[in-house]
């Protein structure tokens, strides 16, 4: 007798749950300053060194971790969602142009404020994201049809490739002393995360994903084609304009916070689809928490791994995801 | 009973200027087997979108159960009606067992995990398509029968009045037409109306009751196998020459093609 999809949402969610917590607690406790768990106990008591410590996790390692973690569930989650919708395993939540539109956007506020202006990076980056998408879907719409989901995925790497053209452009041309910083915007980083961030991300992600996941048979339904779906009562283009748009939305709020963090949401959807299944019930919990524990392992890394000097977290992720995404297409 | 009558009267439509079908009227009653055959480009494969509430008609009407298709929800017409169409290919199989349960979809919400009333429908239908000993294989790892036989049976899940199918023998061996012809002729007996269209004639011709040909978007010929199956109507839409004689074990019409015309 086959085990029940409940029992197995729940098991696997509890797995991955437990694994995000310890994955979590480790990334608190290692540093380029160690942070020991009795230091925290006596920070409560007033002690000098262990107050230092105490203010280290809470006002820069825990943000940091739970950031990282939130982006990680959101886009592995946004993955989950567009390679669905797209029916393609190629897709990821930059497919169609949110990393190219969240990139010009950024480095144009980098070019035009400076560095320091970090809200008006995050505003310009959501923007970006936001002409992007609009643009490739508006694309879309106007040939509305069966090429439909091919021309989105045209359109999208066009637009992107478009926006990554102006962004370099802009690099050029304004002779920005700002390299470092653009650098790290564009392989993502956690290191100004901030109460604020989490807030916006959070919310963002949190009913985002909510609302994917009361909708989760529908996306079963809509993965097993247009047409089957249309026959198994969906409405096809209310529903696929609804995932593509609340996937875009966690994804350009987390580009936002974040830059544009790579491999996070190609690669744990096929790890997760390959332990447990295509069934989007369990795939889209298993999405979350496993893309949360993954990338706040990977930011840990990309913390201490070269210290004193500190890695792009999106070095860390495209290193260990590129190896494992080669293995999963030879073994296909 | 006439809830569950399918019909479409005198249905126009086409792409591009170019006419698909010109004036087509067809009834599918509760617990006919109604078969459509025709050559290629006939109309065929757009009868049954019409039919099933893909594409709307220019002019003419469908309906079902006396009110018009497109008045109706999908997820109504998808608890009357189950759709067999050609096969979409998707690269993240479901187990057999996910996509028979794909067939529950009408009858829930967007989130839901399924019931005993659900688990004892997906059972049943796996068993009557004798799939259920594939149930936690992947659908890309079955044959071309085997899948057929999914799809049937998420159809089947769906407890629909109606069942519509597209070509279903396409790519089929013998073995696995001959298992198919059975399977239909098992679900109608039991009360579920088929409209199956197909350009295999003797295919259609043993297993429905009633037959038409499609020809240049429009019924030419209508009536039993027995009526519709002879010489002249086979030259006059598929422009072939045929014999036609009886099958001695099942008695239904058999045609031999000898040449072109």
């Amino acid at each position: 007798m086959h085990r029940s999809v409940l029992v197995k949402t729940i098991l696997v969610s509890a797995g991955l749950f437990t694994a995000l917590i310890v994955t979590v607690v480790i990334s608190l406790l290692i540093g380029t300053s160690t942070v020991d768990i009795k230091d925290l106990f006596f920070a409560a008591q007033g002690d000098e060194h262990s107050h230092k410590a105490w203010t280290i996790l809470t006002s820069y390692r825990l943000p940091r971790t739970v950031l990282a973690a939130l982006a990680g569930a959101g886009l592995a989650s946004a993955g989950v969602v567009f390679q669905g919708v797209l029916r393609n395993p190629l897709a990821d939540p930059y497919l169609i142009g949110i990393a190219g539109g969240g990139s010009l956007g950024a480095v144009t506020s980098i070019v035009l404020f400076g560095q320091g202006r970090i809200l008006s990076t995050s505003l310009f980056a959501f923007l970006g994201s936001l002409v992007a998408v609009g643009l490739v879907y508006g694309l879309a719409a106007a040939k509305r049809g069966a090429a439909y989901i091919n021309t989105i995925i045209l359109a999208g790497v066009i637009v992107g490739a478009l926006m990554n053209a102006l962004m370099l452009l802009l690099i050029s041309i304004s002779g920005s002393d700002e390299m470092q910083r653009i650098l790290f915007w564009l392989m993502g980083d956690f290191s100004l995360a901030d109460y604020q961030k989490i807030m916006i991300a959070g919310v963002v992600t949190g009913l985002g994903w909510l609302a994917i996941y009361l909708n989760a048979n529908r996306l079963n339904v809509l993965i097993s084609g247009d047409d089957t779906a249309h026959h198994l009562g969906l409405n096809v283009f209310r529903a696929r304009t609804f995932f593509i748009a609340t996937a875009a939305l966690i994804t350009g709020t987390i580009v936002s916070v974040s830059g544009t963090v790579g491999f996070v949401g190609l690669v744990v959807p096929h790890a997760m689809r390959l332990l447990i299944g295509s069934d989007s019930r369990v795939l889209l919990p298993a999405a979350f928490l496993g893309g949360a524990a993954f990338l706040a392992a990977s930011d840990c890394v990309a913390r201490v791994v070269a210290y004193p000097v500190e890695l792009p977290v999106g070095v860390i992720t495209a290193l260990t995801g590129a190896p494992f995404f080669l293995y999963l297409l030879v073994k296909k | 009973m006439k809830d569950d009558l399918l019909e479409c009267k005198e249905v126009l439509f086409g792409y591009n200027g170019h006419t698909v079908l010109n004036g087509a009227s067809l009834t599918v009653s509760p617990e006919d087997f109604v078969g459509v055959i025709g050559p290629n480009g006939a109309g065929k494969s757009t009868l049954i979108k019409i039919m099933s509430g893909l594409i709307r008609p220019l002019q003419g009407r469908v309906t079902f159960g006396g009110r018009d298709l497109a008045s109706l929800s999908r997820r109504d017409v998808a608890k009357k009606m189950a759709v067999v169409a050609q096969e979409e290919t998707s690269e993240f199989g479901f187990t057999v067992r996910e996509e028979v349960m794909l067939g529950r979809a009408p009858h829930h919400g967007g989130l839901y995990f399924e019931n005993r009333s659900d688990r004892t429908i997906v059972e049943a239908a796996m068993e009557k398509t004798r799939v259920a000993h594939l149930s936690n294989r992947r659908i890309e790892a079955l044959s071309g029968g085997e899948r057929q036989r999914v799809r049937i049976a998420r159809g089947i899940a769906q407890q629909p009045k109606v069942l519509l199918l597209d070509e279903p023998t396409n790519h089929l061996d013998l073995y696995s037409q001959i298992s198919l012809m059975e399977l239909l002729r098992e679900i109608n007996k039991e009360g579920l109306s088929i409209l199956l269209v197909s350009h295999d004639i003797n295919f259609v011709a043993e297993s429905c009751d009633q037959l038409n040909i499609l020809h240049n978007g429009n019924f030419r010929f209508s009536g039993t196998p027995r009526q519709v199956i002879t010489p002249e109507n086979l030259a006059a839409s598929f422009r072939i020459r045929a014999l036609v004689d009886t099958n001695p074990v099942t008695g239904a019409p058999r045609m031999t093609p000898v040449g072109i015309l």
